[in-house]
């Protein structure tokens, strides 16, 4: 082999490590990914909070169960209301840092506090459920709590 | 300069790029190993916090009572509010050099600070939600703790 040719060999060598070297550094410069596990676990307990917390001398799953069988429940009759109101209360002492979208499903009961529409897997950084039992022993629908980044 | 002159530089200069890329490589090995161990801190961190959560949340001292807890844990406010005048030094070994802050909504929002032992300093902070029992009237009330931890 000529001298030139051993060059060239050493030449294609340098620019491989310069390429490995490159990609090293863009596969592990990228900030670590958001910690998403911390934001599901805060938003579950919220979600098993609220359900538990007591409205209408009842517990709020009771309250979101008459709202969606339709029935009368509460002083005022309507549980739905109720429930937004408890809703609106909760979240704007409890949930003042976050993003987020919570709702009953089923219902038109909801709380939306900046949270965009568009690609949802790339919005939320957490969107943890709840079942909600009905008075015939059935799951009825859920509430859902659907935090973004 | 001349053919002879620039053979005999040759070598000279594949040694200083050679060692400019290990310095390079190695520049780039202290950044990584930088971020990865400031990533370990944090998580670090973030575990100290959750522990005094979940301690504090399932302390026997403020427990509510067994009819209440048959599906999820609860916290006794008539027991909380006793434990917030209590000396906190035993409670040092469990907790560490954090606040812990109890709020919850009756109404209005209250505040209770449950634990107290943070010094000056850079603090980090971590949340969980619960409710707790108001055995006055019987009722299971919204409430969030706060612990807060000196990590400087």
């Amino acid at each position: 082999m000529k001298r030139a040719q051993i060059e060239m060999i050493g030449l294609v060598f340098i620019v491989l490590l310069l390429v490995v070297g490159i990609m090293l550094y863009l596969r592990f410069s990228s900030p670590p990914e958001q910690n998403n596990e911390g934001t599901f676990q805060g938003a579950t307990s919220f979600l098993v909070a609220l359900k538990e917390s007591a409205v209408c001398d009842a517990s709020f799953e009771r309250v979101a169960a008459a709202c969606i069988e339709g029935h009368a429940f509460c002083d005022s009759g309507d549980p739905c209301l109720e429930a937004q109101l408890f809703m609106d209360e909760i979240t704007s002492e409890f949930l003042v840092q976050h993003k987020f979208n919570l709702s009953i499903e089923r219902t038109d009961v909801q709380v939306v506090v900046d949270c965009e529409s568009g690609d949802q897997r790339t919005l939320l950084a957490a969107a943890p459920r709840t079942p909600i039992v009905l008075s015939r022993g059935v799951i009825g629908g859920n509430i859902v709590l659907s935090i973004c980044r | 300069m001349k053919r002879a002159q620039f053979q005999t530089l040759e070598p000279i200069l594949v040694i200083i790029i050679i060692v400019l890329l290990a310095g390079v490589g190695l520049l780039f090995f202290v950044n990584v190993s930088k971020t990865s161990v400031a990533h370990d801190i944090s998580t670090l961190h973030e575990r100290h916090l959750t522990a005094a959560l979940d301690r504090m949340t399932t302390l026997p001292e403020l427990s509510c009572p067994k009819s209440e807890t048959e599906n999820t844990y609860c916290i006794d406010l008539y027991k909380a509010r006793v434990f917030a005048t209590q000396d906190h030094i035993p409670y040092y070994a469990l907790f560490g050099p954090t606040k812990i802050t109890l709020r919850w909504l009756d109404g209005t929002a209250k505040e209770l600070v449950l634990y107290d032992a943070l010094q000056s300093g850079q603090v980090r902070a971590a949340t969980t939600y619960f409710t707790i029992y108001d055995p006055l009237t019987d009722e299971r009330l919204f409430a969030m703790l706060t612990v807060q931890r000196d990590v400087s």
